[in-house]
């Protein structure tokens, strides 16, 4: 049975739980098209994770039509067995719109709130109006997000005009808030701040470590979308097996875990697979290449995208066999995904 | 009065409060002698910051006979007013040793335990060993340093030896532990597992709030904090007391004020961490900005370039911190003799 906005927060505190990664749209090799086929399999790659949530990464080069058919598929693909939400990173707010209205439609659950990069707010007062509109437009859950992408430092040098913030965190369908910021601070002041209204996250990486403590003093129960990929396959689901240890109040064996993926951790702060944060887009090729090492689809996207690195690839190599995990042996079928890798093998062998 | 080892634990639970700051050593503008009168100016202005202590940083290009006057005077100048500490980097155990029975005879209270380059240890053991040696050694108070410099992850994936630190947290003056890394993890775990045996600290201002509130930190360093106040404005230390008033609100409006130079100083180092090494001359602008005597230091030596002066007065000044408004040049020469260089080339 649908859920309306006004039943989303209670929703949320039941739904949102576990560890959340990132869907990013997967291509036939040419790009003109999406390719359907790699784009499920990376759905069921992710439930073979053990995530309880998958996030479509929408802003990575598609059309309107695109994004509401890789929605669409994901959704499918997802059946439920795994939320799937979005993020609202479109070009305009109309567009976002249609994309809400399309998300309620395929089965998606929820959406990380958004700005399009043309946004320039006067005020505060402007972040909360088009904030308003979106939420008053979907009975989807929608999740605030502390980053510095939206230039909001013109407000507050948090990069989080607090007022405001405190005023979307009481609009009923507004459920969570991703912390994407590294700085402990803001989640420190999103907890104080949030925490009675909405489920704050944690939304990085780099606090993952700080797990232990946001659960048992705040009750934080779930991981944001992120490229949670870099230290799990799903034979060995490293952070999902954290998540679960450290929500069982079992911080001995979660902090032992959480120790043994630190080489991979060291290798990952050495050779940034974040970078975006400060550049306020991510280098989406090296996305795919993280995830289709433990076995995802794969595939490049299209332009605009940053260029994969061979010694980022290397690194992202040694990060796995750190940690015990061996990547494939050979990169060929990463190229163009393994989906249509497998098609060009069969016809060549047709 | 002399304070024995056995007496060090509870010397320190009373002692550690605030900030220790890092004095590092001023030179005359040709690197060949110590310039004494810098270094007690830069020691006046860390009492004059609120610091309860500063570590002398030995690892600066000091030779021997220089490391032990650099203490003398450090300690000299000192007094009674604030802690002097030390950074035990010297290159090899022997000369470890014998600084600390220096520091002890002019005065200093406390030691860094760090590990030599050359130290490359194949067991937890032999890291107790080492730590155990020292820490005998004097009366002083010795606290533990968390940092992956040491290049520990053959003893444990998370680069602390946390078996050796187990056995060595119940020493009577093992006091204190520094988080020099940024690991989230490891900051739990080493408040979770030593909290309460010895006092310990992270440096990052961003976790403060919670380890504070949490944990009971109640101190922090050894760090330059004049990254982020000056002796007129001392905001982080404000920010920290605050903490500890349980005045959150207040706390947070002071932090989120001085974001942008917790920015530029983040920018800036970042990327050194994986170094092993400290920017020591960018280190010294810093506390320039805020009166210190700066001048730069002996080979190796990083430079400072117009880029990076320029990204560290950003962030002050987004703070809304007063800095000096010398010319940059004088900050090459240090306080001490900017004037002699400008008299000169008149």
């Amino acid at each position: 049975m649908p859920v309306t906005r006004t039943e989303r927060k209670a929703w949320a505190r039941e739904a949102l739980r576990g560890v959340e990664n990132v869907t990013m749209p997967s291509f036939t090799p040419d790009f003109a098209e999406l390719d359907e086929e790699g784009i499920r399999w990376d759905v069921k790659q992710a439930k073979a994770h053990g995530f309880f949530s998958t996030m479509c990464a929408c802003e990575t080069g598609l059309t309107l039509e695109e994004n509401k058919r890789f929605l669409e598929i994901v959704a499918d693909e997802a059946g439920d067995d795994i939320l799937v939400s979005f993020t609202l990173l479109q070009d305009s707010f109309e567009d976002s719109l249609e994309l809400l209205a399309t998300a309620e439609a395929a089965g998606c659950s929820h959406a990380l709130l958004g700005y399009p990069q043309t946004f320039r707010p006067k005020s505060p007062d402007d972040i909360y109006d088009a904030t308003a509109a979106l939420s008053e437009a979907t009975n989807l859950g929608l999740v605030m997000y502390a980053t510095d992408k939206f230039d909001f430092i013109r407000f507050d040098p948090s990069h989080v005009p607090f007022d405001v913030y405190d005023r979307i965190a009481g609009l009923p369908n507004v459920v969570a808030m991703k912390v994407g910021r590294v700085d402990p601070a803001m989640t420190f002041e999103t907890l104080r701040r949030y925490n009675d209204k909405v489920l704050v996250n944690v939304g990085t990486p780099w606090l993952m470590g700080l797990f232990p403590l946001m659960h048992r003093e705040y009750g934080v129960q779930w991981f944001g979308g992120g490229s949670w990929e870099f230290w799990q396959s799903p034979e060995k689901p490293y952070v999902v097996e954290y998540y679960d240890l450290v929500a069982q109040g079992r911080y001995d064996e979660a902090m032992k875990l959480y120790f043994h993926l630190a080489p991979a951790t060291g290798l990952a702060m050495r050779e940034s697979i974040g970078r975006g944060g400060d550049i306020g887009m991510y280098n989406w090729p090296m996305g795919k290449y993280v995830s289709w090492t433990v076995g995802g689809n794969g595939g490049l996207t299209r332009e605009p995208a940053m260029r994969l690195a061979p010694q980022a690839m290397q690194m992202r190599r040694m990060a796995l066999r750190s940690i015990g995990i061996e990547p494939p042996a050979s990169d060929d079928e990463f190229y163009v995904g393994k989906a249509a890798y497998r098609r060009q093998q069969a016809e060549n062998a047709g | 009065m002399a304070i024995d080892a056995s007496d060090r634990k509870e010397w320190a639970r009373e002692h550690f409060q605030g900030f220790e700051n890092v004095t590092m050593p001023s030179f005359t503008p040709d690197l060949s002698q110590l310039d004494e009168e810098g270094i007690r100016r830069d020691v006046r202005l860390a009492i004059r910051h609120g610091f309860f202590s500063t570590l002398c940083s030995v690892e600066t290009g000091l030779t021997h006979d220089e490391k032990r006057r650099f203490l003398e005077i450090a300690a000299d100048e000192a007094g009674d007013s604030i802690s002097v500490a030390l950074s035990l980097s010297a290159d090899t155990i022997g000369e470890n040793i014998s600084l600390l029975a220096h520091a002890e005879q002019v005065g200093c209270t406390h030691a860094l335990l760090s590990y030599p380059h050359s130290f490359r240890p194949a067991s937890e053991d032999e890291i107790y060993e080492y730590a155990s040696t020292v820490i005998d050694a004097t009366n002083l108070g010795v606290y533990l340093f968390v940092s992956d410099k040491f290049g520990f992850q053959n003893v444990n994936p998370s680069g602390v030896p946390f078996g050796v630190f187990d056995r060595l947290v119940d020493r009577p003056n093992v006091i204190a532990m520094k988080l020099g890394g940024m690991d989230s993890g490891v900051m739990f775990e080493a408040f979770e597992r030593y909290g309460g045996k010895v006092l310990v600290c992270t440096l990052n201002p961003g976790l403060f709030p919670l380890t504070v509130k949490h944990f009971g930190q109640q101190w922090s360093g050894a760090w330059t904090v004049e990254a982020l106040q000056t002796p007129e404005q001392p905001l982080m230390v404000e920010f920290f007391d605050l903490l500890k008033q349980g005045k959150e609100d207040e706390a947070m409006t002071v932090y989120w004020r001085l974001a942008p130079a917790i920015g530029a100083m983040a920018g800036l180092m970042a990327p050194l961490v994986p170094t092993g090494a400290y920017h020591w001359p960018l280190l010294k602008y810093q506390q320039w900005l805020g009166g210190g005597n700066g001048g730069m230091t002996r080979q190796p030596c990083m430079r400072v370039f117009q880029r990076d002066m320029d990204m560290v007065k950003g962030g002050f000044r987004a703070a809304g911190l007063q800095i000096a408004t010398d010319s940059d040049d004088d900050f090459f020469v240090g306080r001490t003799f900017a004037g002699a260089t400008a008299g000169a080339s008149a």
